[in-house]
């Protein structure tokens, strides 16, 4: 049997708990808890909690459709390990008008119904907690959210021990008070203007209310009733256009016996969230990624050629003090590790800002890319052998020159992190991504781990120089390296030319190479006054960079090509919406993106599995700032590129496939995915 | 208290029936008062893009906006484009959020608006005409006079601060898609926030 809310709520006014309640001192209007039916769980069983508000007199809170206005709750669930929310079931709300608005929702109290269940792994003795951040609105004249952690621990026990808890009985009314899901149910039909509902079996009932949910094509002023057996009821078409069919509503009719009766017609596309419980080893687990992803940042393409230029000073030490060797590799450690929590303050501060950037974002600015350009442009000339200042490398012998060591080794480790950014390397884009949501202490601890697997090599020298022995000794042969070694410089000066040409167009690179004749040019000639002009030219092209710049953030959706298999990604499209998706998101400054791309996702095996699997293609290209790309990613909480995520009908969440790909196991995983 | 509620509501669906805006179709024409104490017209605007925005300085929805800079930011850019960004504030007198002139002039100084004018609506009459429902409750006319768009802000009906993070803005979807010649693909939505104070 079937009762009204409205009834249930007056009996609720009745019991001695909620006539207690103190209103005057409440600030909010509302208060909201979570309350259980038993006051024990057991493993493999069903339960029921739920969020129990009570409102002031005169304020109210909302349905699922909350009606013309206001919001209906929002529920994030962070359970413990074991346990399930299953569903949540809201009771009939009341039709609340004011002036030409319809409102669908609560006055008094209302209690949300949450049926859970504890895995069987679960072990009696132990306690199941749930935790929900809410966010509920509450209404008078004037409107006020309420924000709140709602908790309950609720012990694990056997089952003859259970027993009901105070509230058992509100929950037994509130149960009693839902309206039934009615398989198959009516739909609406389109008549002119007009949306019809067509009730068969009617006979002997009497239509009392019907509540649509949101987004059910029909206003919410309540409907006219064209014919009473089979019932019609006639509703007002609403400006926003049904979103999908099963998109109905609640009848409320009273039965031949005079009982109330509610029946559920589709789903109400109202849905709570859940964040799982991550286990606690996994704080451990995600420094000693960073740590891993750091170390494995020195094989990555990216970091080889500072890496380089650090090799070479290392090898020159090989025979001089071992105060020398621990002095500069601690300051190449330290370069690496100030410049990661440089970056990591920089997160801070921009997250507090409430925007968001990503691992690598430095390289979507033209004038962070033109003078890395000429910084490199200008250390291959130098390893070349084109002009002599040591500005990098380290002297022997004077004090000035041993400072200039240090200080040429702390930069170099500032170098090796800015050129690092390019390549992800493998574990590095989870332990990012889980920094960047803890907190700012975590972010710290996670980015200096990161940066301690980068320079860990060179921390090994540091602490024990003598180990430097080990390297071959320094000779003539030291030239000739020196000199093969401006080649990856150079072909790196070369790659961020093109970067930039992406990023810019092709002017935005021509005046990049006219930057790299000028570094030429002073350091052929050694020319007297050119060398006093070099910062100002440098400094005029910085600030005509920087006009570029904004003009360029200006030039939206110049989107560079994408291959036509893929579509190019947007937030809003359609597709997105397809059973089968797979996103990649990539940027043609990272590396590791391209290297996937072309021996992975672009050879024809892949390319025709995906198409004879009926996969739809999205690409985003991240090389240029677009913070659509930078929204999805946070989603995944996730900060760079590689990015790769794959929905299946098993997976609607999407699955992330790891940031470096292997064509055997890819196609494997397609075709795990996807048997048909 | 059956009958009262089926009353008031044949009442309200007669009023619909006449005004209900709809997208594809022209825009109601109104005039009204703005606290430069300048009188504007809908229809004076043909030729250009105008966005309305319902406007509550009390309602935390509209707080949400205004608190993180992002609806004056998005008024600087839409107005920089050339496109008139009309506010609209319908609550009635002795209401939450009701101003005359001066106090609306003074909540646009303070939060720093941007948009084009602020329209004293306090009779609700240009709410009735578009049947704003809640603050904010957005709406694109395009250059010939035709509702583009209507409907919520964004994705996110919450007050809270962090939605913002991540959300679609529809009204900006909506302005992009009417400057590059395209159909607006969301082009209605549910509006969400504080009821309109009528």
């Amino acid at each position: 049997m079937i009762r009204f809310a409205l009834l249930f709520m007056m009996f609720a006014l009745a019991t001695p708990s909620f006539a207690q309640k103190d209103f005057s001192s409440w600030r909010k209007h509302s208060q909201g808890r979570l309350v259980s039916e038993t006051d024990a769980l057991h493993p493999g069983n069903p339960g029921t909690i739920g969020v129990h508000i009570t409102l002031e007199k005169h304020w109210h809170t909302y349905w699922v459709n909350p009606g013309d206005s206001g919001t209906p709750i929002r529920l994030n669930f962070k359970n413990s390990p074991g346990v399930k929310i299953k569903q949540v079931l809201m009771p009939l709300p009341e039709r609340i008008l004011t002036g030409p608005l319809v409102s669908f929702g609560y006055s008094q109290e209302v209690l949300l119904l949450i049926d859970v269940e504890v895995d069987a792994s679960v072990k009696v003795g132990t306690t199941a907690e749930f935790q929900a951040d809410a966010e509920w609105l509450v209404c008078e004249d004037v409107c006020i959210p309420a924000f709140d952690t709602l908790k309950i621990s609720l012990p694990v026990r056997e089952l003859a021990e259970i027993k009901p808890t105070a509230e058992f009985a509100l929950f037994q009314k509130t149960r009693a008070g839902l309206a039934q899901v009615k398989n198959p149910y009516p739909k609406f039909s389109a008549n002119g203007e007009q949306v019809e509902l067509k009730v068969d079996n009617f006979d002997g009932r009497e239509f009392v209310e019907f509540y649509p949910f949101k987004n059910s094509g029909v206003n919410n002023v309540k409907p006219s009733v064209a014919s009473g057996a089979p019932l019609v009821l006639q509703f007002a078409k609403s400006a926003v256009a049904q979103e999908k069919e099963g998109r109905v509503g609640v009848l409320v009719s009273k039965g031949p016996d005079g009982t109330l009766e509610a029946w559920q017609y589709g789903d109400s596309g109202w849905a709570f969230e859940e964040e799982l419980e991550k286990p606690k080893e996994n704080v451990w687990w995600m420094i000693l990624s960073a740590f891993v992803g750091g170390l494995i940042l020195n094989l990555m393409p990216c970091v080889f050629p500072v890496l380089s230029i650090k090799l070479l000073s290392l090898l020159k030490h090989a025979e001089s003090h071992p105060g020398d060797v621990r002095r500069e590799n601690f300051a190449y450690v330290a370069g690496v590790l100030f410049s990661f929590l440089a970056i990591a303050g920089a997160l801070i501060a921009v997250r507090a800002a409430g925007t968001l950037v990503g691992w690598g974002f430095q390289l979507q600015s033209p004038v962070f890319l033109a003078a890395m350009i000429w910084l490199f442009f200008a250390l291959s000339l130098n390893l070349a052998g084109l002009f002599e200042i040591d500005f990098l490398d380290s002297g022997m012998g004077g004090k000035f020159a041993r400072l200039g060591g240090v200080t040429g080794s702390f930069f170099t480790g500032v170098l090796a992190v800015i050129v690092a950014s390019p390549c992800t390397a493998p574990f590095m884009g989870v332990a990012l991504g889980f920094g960047l949501t803890q907190s700012t202490a975590m972010l710290f601890v996670i980015f200096l781990s990161l940066g301690l697997g980068l320079a860990f090599p060179y921390l090994v020298f540091a602490v024990f120089p003598a180990a430097i022995k080990i390297m071959p000794r320094p000779g003539a042969w030291m030239n000739t390296l020196k000199k093969v070694m401006a080649v990856p410089l150079l072909l790196t000066t070369a790659w961020l030319v093109w970067i930039l040409a992406q990023v810019l167009g092709n002017d935005g690179a021509l005046l990049a190479m006219a930057g790299c004749a000028f570094i030429a040019l002073w350091a052929f000639v050694a020319w007297k006054p050119l060398n006093y002009l070099m910062p100002i030219l440098l400094a005029a092209c910085v600030v005509g960079f920087g006009i570029v710049e904004r003009a360029h953030d200006k030039m939206k959706d110049l989107s560079a090509a994408i291959p036509s298999d893929w579509l190019p990604y947007k937030a809003d499209m359609p597709e997105l919406k397809n059973e089968r998706v797979f996103i990649d998101m990539t940027a043609d400054w990272c590396l590791t993106c391209k290297v996937n791309e072309r021996l992975v996702l672009d050879t024809p095996e892949v390319k025709d599995l995906l198409k004879s699997k009926n996969v739809t293609l999205i690409k985003g290209d991240w090389t240029k700032r677009n913070e659509e790309i930078t929204r999805f990613l946070a989603r995944y909480d996730r900060v760079g590129v590689p990015f790769y995520v794959l929905y299946s009908p098993q997976h609607p969440q999407g699955q992330l496939l790891p940031e470096v790909l292997s064509k055997r196991t890819f196609i494997e995983f397609i075709k795990k995915e996807f048997p048909d | 208290m059956l009958k009262r509620i089926v009353i008031a509501s044949a009442l309200f669906l007669s009023t619909a029936a006449f005004a209900a805006p709809k997208n594809g179709e022209m825009a109601p024409d109104f005039t009204a008062k703005a606290s430069d104490g300048k009188e504007y017209k809908l229809s004076q605007f043909k030729g250009k893009t105008v966005v309305l925005e319902w406007f509550n300085n009390d309602c935390p929805y509209v707080k949400k906006y205004y608190d993180a800079k992002e609806m004056q930011k998005l008024q600087k850019e839409t107005t920089a484009k050339g496109t008139v960004w009309l506010t609209v504030a319908s609550s009635a007198a002795g209401k939450e959020g009701h101003v005359d002139a001066a106090g609306m002039k003074k909540i646009q100084a303070d939060r720093g608006m941007a948009s084009t004018a602020a329209l004293l609506d306090g009779s609700g009459e240009i709410a009735k005409k578009y049947e704003a429902k809640t603050t904010p409750h957005m709406f694109v006319i395009d250059k010939t006079g035709k509702v583009a768009y209507q409907g919520a802000i964004d994705d996110r009906p919450s007050a809270s601060a962090k939605s913002l993070v991540g959300a679609q803005n529809y009204v900006t979807q909506a302005l992009a898609a009417l400057e590059k010649g395209e159909g607006v693909k969301t082009a209605s939505t549910t509006p969400y926030g504080c009821s309109v104070k009528y």
